[in-house]
């Protein structure tokens, strides 16, 4: 399914405020790019960090797995932009790591120097702990021991994901990904939970990941789960 | 020929230097000062061929085959740059 036609018109007659609302102010900037348009710089600051973005997330993820042992799942954000057709277009400020004991793995990274970047507190009783940060890199750490379902889906326990799991898209030797249709499931129910629906780099991620996927067994499966057809 | 003993320098990327190109130009993040800053495209391209290993002279003669710069232009333009990148440590000099 090509999208991008659509995308195009709607940066083409939204106003500049709500590219950034709606995550697609990279995807405009190219766009504009390309029509040899004038770029605002507020939109070129956010291109410059989305481009140290790319290198920052690899120093992460290879120091998160030099100091941590187990399987790291990393989902959502760069996972997503890598099925775009240039990652730079999807903006990303957080990597997230789905870990088997995530109390244990904030222990380690918080002992190797990283910072609390959030209130402990808060998020206590979450399925992710407390953001945090290593310096002055632009994104933030979230260390998962679950994932943010709806309350109705009947998704599998972590263990599962974890027995499904494939090689992460970046390349980086023992970061892994969730499997494709887990993956696309579970981006749909965060594009659910964050305002259903209403968020339009979200509805591209749902594009974006189910490409090239049986749409049948998704649909399957996203019933089994209780999602309803997919 | 006042350049000659920088000719066979190499330096690497300091690995507080997350750097990424951008339209051509490279942007960088100083991860000691916290500071984002930007090459143009000449600096670029000397910083790729740094990055890559190449030697000063190696640069400077890059830089005369794509610009046309003199000899004498071409390693001042390198050097100026190789010292201020030493300078912020976000090249560290090789040992030969």
């Amino acid at each position: 399914m090509n999208i991008w036609p659509s995308v195009e018109r709607l940066v083409d007659c939204w106003p500049d405020s709500s590219l950034g609302p709606h995550g697609i102010h990279l995807i405009a900037v190219a766009h504009w790019r390309d029509r040899a348009m004038v770029v605002p710089a507020v939109f070129q600051d956010a291109e410059r960090v989305r481009a140290i973005v790319t290198p920052a997330t690899k120093l992460l993820l290879e120091r998160v797995r030099g100091l941590v042992s187990g399987p790291i799942l990393l989902i959502k954000g760069p996972e997503l932009a890598a099925r775009y057709p240039n990652p730079a277009l999807r903006p990303f400020g957080d990597l997230d790591l789905l870990v088997p004991d995530a109390d244990l793995v904030q222990r380690q990274l918080i002992d190797a120097g990283f910072t609390r970047a959030g209130d402990e507190a808060r998020f206590r009783d979450t399925y992710h702990r407390e953001p945090l940060s290593l310096g002055p890199l632009p994104l933030d750490l979230e260390i998962h021991g679950g994932l943010g379902w709806l309350p109705w889906i009947k998704a599998p326990a972590p263990d599962a994901l974890f027995a499904s799991a494939v090689p992460s898209a970046l390349g980086i030797d023992g970061i892994l990904t969730l499997a494709p249709e887990h993956h696309a499931l579970y981006i749909a129910a965060h594009a659910w939970r964050h305002g259903p629906l209403g968020n339009l780099l979200h509805l591209i991620d749902v594009v974006m990941i189910t490409e090239g996927q049986d749409r049948e067994m998704l649909d399957q499966l996203a019933i089994s789960w209780g999602m309803g057809p997919f | 020929m006042k350049f000659d003993n920088l000719t066979s320098e190499r330096y690497s990327v300091s690995p507080d230097a997350l750097a990424q190109q951008l339209h051509g130009e490279v942007i960088m993040l100083d991860m000691k000062t916290e500071a984002y800053f930007g090459l143009n495209e000449t600096g670029s391209l000397v910083w790729e061929k740094v990055a890559a290993g190449e030697t000063v002279g190696a640069i400077a003669q890059s830089l005369i085959d794509r610009y046309g710069l003199s000899h004498e232009d071409a390693f001042r333009d390198v050097t100026a740059l190789i010292s201020e990148l030493e300078k912020r440590e976000l090249i560290i000099r090789r040992n030969s």
